[in-house]
């Protein structure tokens, strides 16, 4: 074998022995556990716990518009920037019913600072986002807010109400639920070929959306963005 | 990034990966005879396919969902068979990394991620800067193939470890999977594989 190719197997090896070591590695601390993802939920749990305690405004507070009139100091410069306008939200229309509320229509919720979640009982992702969900639920539970999770089907087995109304219970999940098992509205809000579970929206006061996230994660940004939304309510348009 | 990497392996274990590990599995079988040249393929075709998905740019939608129309599941389920086919006839490098790369067109097409933390921020990313993310979307790919990659790796370290397990039963297995998804893909059924699957391992 001539030198150079030999040089070259030998590269090769080397090389190759290098990815070994390192793949076998992945799989064994991911088969292992040691990544951590088991413990992911109780740990951003606490996390968004202390969080919630560290942003939420004192009791008196609460309630309370940050609304400045002349001869008032007006409220601390926000330290969150502005949450971003994404424009208008859409309806959600042809459901095939709702969990947990009495209301009818994503209309009766007008006025709210209104979190939208695209999900699905199946989504382990989902399953992830729910613990966080419940814990912005139950501390903004007497503030101008609310939550509706859009349950669309992956797969055949979600589209079945009887699961859905049991996977609900079973996850904890307290808050207003759609069910849009045609997944039209799930499409219609995700325009543009970018559709995944869990998607996550905040729609302000006047129906705009001001915060979009794909995925697990951002919770503390999601909480920011509520609470700045509550406590800086947007000029009335006269339109939702 | 190596978030990303981690998070790609641990996916393998959630059923909304199968759609695109368990063609991977059959080139995986199939072109065992070419460990390293089908992961190669399979995966830079994964990576491009999810990258465009990821990014907005992919043009036929989320089969799945419905979208991008039967015809063109058909289409890539008549690929899968008449490519599997020109492999196992013609037992050359283009006609498994022919075989290797339409499986994984299909594959990632049908595909639709569990998106976690760490994907996530590529996702969302990849919509207002997609060039930036493309590492990103390479270290879960790689991540969730890691399997192969270790396969592929193992048969250039220890040349006896390929002579071993590449024989004919081996092969006909991965052709007999790859057939089965092909014909899943033509009868517009291959989602409802991934939904058994699914349902058995959920609720």
């Amino acid at each position: 074998m001539p030198i150079s190719a030999y040089s070259y197997e030998m590269a090769s090896r080397i090389f190759a022995g290098l990815i070994l070591i390192v793949g076998v590695g992945i799989l064994a601390v991911v088969g292992l556990g040691g990544t951590g993802e088991d413990d992911v939920d109780t740990v951003a749990s606490a996390d968004t716990e202390a969080a919630l305690q560290q942003t939420a405004p004192p009791e008196d507070a609460i309630g309370d518009a940050p609304t400045t009139s002349i001869g008032e100091a007006g409220p601390a410069e926000p330290a969150f920037p502005v949450p971003e306008n994404y424009g208008p939200r859409l309806g959600l229309v042809n459901l095939d019913g709702w969990i947990n509320t009495e209301q009818q229509s994503i209309d009766d919720f007008d006025g709210q600072v209104l979190v939208v979640e695209m999900w699905t009982f199946g989504c382990f992702n989902c399953q992830n986002r729910i613990p966080h969900t419940q814990a912005l639920y139950a501390d903004l539970a007497d503030e101008n807010f609310d939550i509706i999770g859009v349950h669309a089907p992956e797969f055949d087995f979600e589209r079945e109400i009887p699961r859905i109304e049991q996977a609900v219970v079973d996850l904890g999940v307290t808050w207003p639920v759609a069910i849009d098992t045609n997944k039209e509205n799930f499409r219609a809000w995700q325009e543009g070929g970018r559709r995944f579970w869990p998607r996550t929206y905040v729609v302000d006061q006047n129906g705009d959306i001001r915060f979009d996230h794909i995925g697990e994660g951002d919770y503390e940004e999601l909480e920011q963005t509520v609470r700045y939304l509550l406590d800086n309510p947007p000029e009335p348009t006269g339109a939702s | 990034m190596i978030d990303l990497l981690f998070e790609g392996t641990e996916s393998l274990r959630l059923p909304c990966s199968w759609l695109l590990v368990i063609p991977g599995v059959a080139v995986a079988l199939s072109g065992r005879r070419r460990a390293v040249l089908v992961t190669a393929v399979f995966t830079t075709v994964a990576i491009t396919v999810a990258w465009l998905r990821f990014s907005g740019f992919w043009p036929l939608g989320d089969f799945t969902l419905g979208d991008g129309g039967t015809s063109t599941q058909i289409i890539l389920g008549v690929g899968i068979l008449a490519s599997a086919f020109l492999a196992w006839k013609k037992d050359t490098a283009a006609t498994d990394g022919l075989s290797a790369g339409v499986a994984g067109l299909a594959g990632a097409w049908g595909w639709i991620p569990c998106v976690g933390p760490a994907l996530g921020d590529v996702i969302n990313g990849a919509g207002r800067e997609p060039f930036v993310h493309i590492p990103g979307t390479i270290a879960f790919i790689v991540g969730l193939f890691i399997p192969f990659i270790i396969v592929a790796a193992t048969d250039v370290v220890f040349p006896a470890f390929k002579e071993k397990t590449s024989n004919q039963v081996v092969t006909k297995v991965g052709f007999v999977l790859m057939a089965v998804v092909g014909i899943l893909f033509a009868i517009t059924q291959f989602d409802d594989l991934a939904n058994e699957l699914a349902r058995r391992s959920t609720f």
